[in-house]
């Protein structure tokens, strides 16, 4: 192995001169824009994936037990109940929304009112709240509700236009203000944008003839139990309430994701093929421009099998620096768009502020073994080709 | 001791064979050096490299020292060709990346020799070539008659017992072609190493032991 390091070292180190070698050197750079490449795209992506799942499915609950019709007094004191008594850890609460519209800068735009019991926001619902100051029956608004309605901070009221208090009434446009507490973020763009949380008791007042309730929503301590507690409630309710998993509430969002995880997968292998071919390209190049040099070699004695070792360790040493370096540098490309501002982003248009970035290690180690295993495939197959018994016909 | 014994070699091309050697025989005692000798295309480099298992015969065999090298393994051969045979080529053949010391050592180095002392052997077998001081030098630093020399100190650093050389003054002028050839010969006599030299020239064909003329692949004389 001494000998093989001793060339290798020699053939690594020499100064290119040739038209080969600058090859040699663009399809090493070539390996090095690859893997940065897919790393950065395969961060970027994961980065959306994890936004997106973690916005929509914290916000949303992992359980919602609902009528049509909504839930009458004795219905809420049995479901009340049944999740109390559960052997499922959980936090519950009861929701009804009413929808308005929000005069701003920009111009009216639809919101929508969602009544919770407010004490239990943070148990129930995965959102950020900032409190402006404290006072009581106040409302927390998407803080992207702020951005549209500037007067909220200032005043700390929030206007809003909805129809007739009643809907026996005419449909007269009613236009009124609630003290704001302060503000909550989901980090998604559509629920922070449009929701405003209120007590429930706040909602029924000012909007409702009537104290209706939707349903419950509920949030449990281990999400692995979800199935269970639908098994438990459809068991002792039966037909009388609809249940909703937080996976049957986002299919169609789920659905999307799936998609999205396969464009994401099927986009990084074509690139690590690009990268691979690349690999293949260089191997062939550096070792047809040393073609002559290893024949000589093998003509002074050094068999087969240790030429193929040797192209494996310059293979090696070339691809893994290119790869190495590639990595690193799609690490500092990923911290750097993980750190505010980062790549700032249209909300409206993407649902999210900047551009998203979620990365593990073990992705570049593994990304870097598997450039090391193409690399060493690819000198396997290269030395074979190139080095058949040819010699004569070389040295001749 | 070489035997070599009906050697044939034809290399196909599409649907033509071209028989580039037809029953070749000849013996060569130990110690002995011969001159292959014939026109261009004759075969006399086929041959060469076919007893020095560069190249495999189609058909027959050549035994050194009573081992038949064309039925060896690849591994086998390799062995072989570190331990026992040194070549020189009509172009030199050095290393480019690597100093004439380094060249010369890489023999050794294969035959897992120490680098200190491959390096000790290296500068006598310099010095023996006339090329103490030019050590560190790299091939493209030197003259054509340097490089020559640095490959023949490269070829016997090993001390093998055959040597082999295709057309070794072909690349230079008379001068310098004429310090290669008594070095080569000076060598076989010193080292006591059975040398075969392939060469067009008559008069360097003379100062050798045995001659063989190859035309179109047959052997026609012998002596």
């Amino acid at each position: 192995m001494k000998l093989i390091l001793f060339l290798a070292k020699r053939y690594l180190f020499s100064s290119p001169k040739s038209f080969r070698s600058w090859m040699i050197l663009v399809a090493t750079a070539g390996i090095f824009f690859a893997t940065c490449m897919v790393l950065v795209s395969l961060g970027v992506l994961a980065g959306y994936q994890k936004v997106y799942k973690e916005a929509v499915l914290g916000f949303s609950t992992h359980i919602i037990v609902y009528k049509e019709e909504g839930l009458s007094q004795g219905d809420r004191i049995r479901l009340k109940t049944f999740l109390k008594k559960s052997a499922t850890k959980n936090h519950f609460s009861p929701y009804h929304f009413f929808e308005a519209i929000a005069p701003g800068d920009k111009g009216p735009k639809p919101i929508i009112f969602k009544g919770i019991a407010t004490r239990k926001i943070k148990d129930v619902y995965n959102v950020e709240l900032e409190d402006f100051e404290t006072i009581e029956n106040g409302v927390y608004v998407g803080v992207d509700v702020l951005t549209h309605q500037r007067s909220i901070k200032e005043k700390g009221l929030i206007q809003y236009l909805s129809s007739g208090r009643s809907l026996s009434e005419t449909q007269a446009q009613y236009m009124g203000t609630i003290p704001v507490q302060g503000t909550f973020k989901s980090g998604y763009y559509d629920f922070d944008s449009r929701f405003i949380l209120m007590p429930l008791t706040l909602l029924h007042k000012l909007f409702l003839d009537e104290p209706v309730v939707s349903g419950y929503e509920v949030r449990l301590v281990d999400v692995g139990d979800i199935q269970k507690l639908k098994e438990a409630l459809l068991y002792h309710f039966g037909a009388d309430f609809e249940v909703l998993t937080w996976d049957e509430l986002n299919a169609s969002l789920l659905q999307a994701l799936k998609i999205d995880r396969t464009v994401v997968f099927t986009v990084s292998f074509l690139i690590l093929m690009i990268a691979c071919m690349n690999v293949f390209g260089f191997n062939f190049l550096f070792f047809i421009q040393r073609k002559r040099e290893f024949l000589i070699l093998s003509a002074l004695g050094l068999g087969l099998k240790k030429l193929r070792r040797l192209m494996a360790v310059i293979s090696f040493a070339l691809g893994g620096f290119a790869a190495l370096v590639g990595s690193i540098c799609a690490l500092l490309v990923l911290s750097w768009l993980a750190k505010d501002p980062g790549v700032p982003m249209d909300p409206q248009v993407y649902y999210v502020n900047k551009v998203p970035v979620y990365f593990e290690v073990t992705w570049f180690v593994i990304f870097f073994l598997a450039t090391i295993v193409l690399c060493y495939l690819t000198s396997v197959i290269a030395g074979r080709v190139i080095l058949r018994r040819t010699m004569t016909a070389n040295l001749g | 001791m070489i035997e070599v014994k009906n050697i044939t070699k034809t290399f196909s091309h599409k649907e033509t064979e071209i028989h580039a050697l037809k029953d070749v025989s000849f013996e060569l005692c130990k110690g002995k050096s011969l001159a292959i000798c014939g026109a261009s295309g004759a075969g006399k480099s086929t041959l060469l490299n076919i007893i020095g298992g560069l190249d495999r015969p189609t058909k027959g065999n050549v035994l050194i020292n009573g081992c038949d090298i064309s039925q060896m393994s690849e591994q086998e051969e390799s062995q072989f060709r570190s331990q026992h045979l040194g070549f020189i080529f009509q172009f030199h053949h050095l290393l480019n990346d690597f100093n004439i010391l380094e060249n010369t050592m890489v023999p050794l180095l294969i035959r897992k020799v120490s680098h200190k002392q491959a390096q000790e052997q290296a500068m006598t077998v310099l010095q023996k070539v006339g090329l103490k001081g030019l050590e560190k030098r790299f091939t493209q630093e030197l003259s054509g008659g340097e490089q020559q020399r640095a490959a023949l100190a490269r070829a016997i650093i090993h001390r093998p017992a055959l040597l082999f050389a295709d057309e070794p003054t072909g690349n230079l002028d008379e001068q310098n072609a004429s310090k290669v050839f008594d070095l080569l010969c000076n060598l076989n006599r010193d080292l006591e190493a059975t040398l075969i030299v392939v060469t067009h020239s008559k008069h360097y064909a003379q100062k050798l032991n045995h001659k063989i003329i190859l035309d179109s692949g047959k052997l026609i004389e012998k002596t």
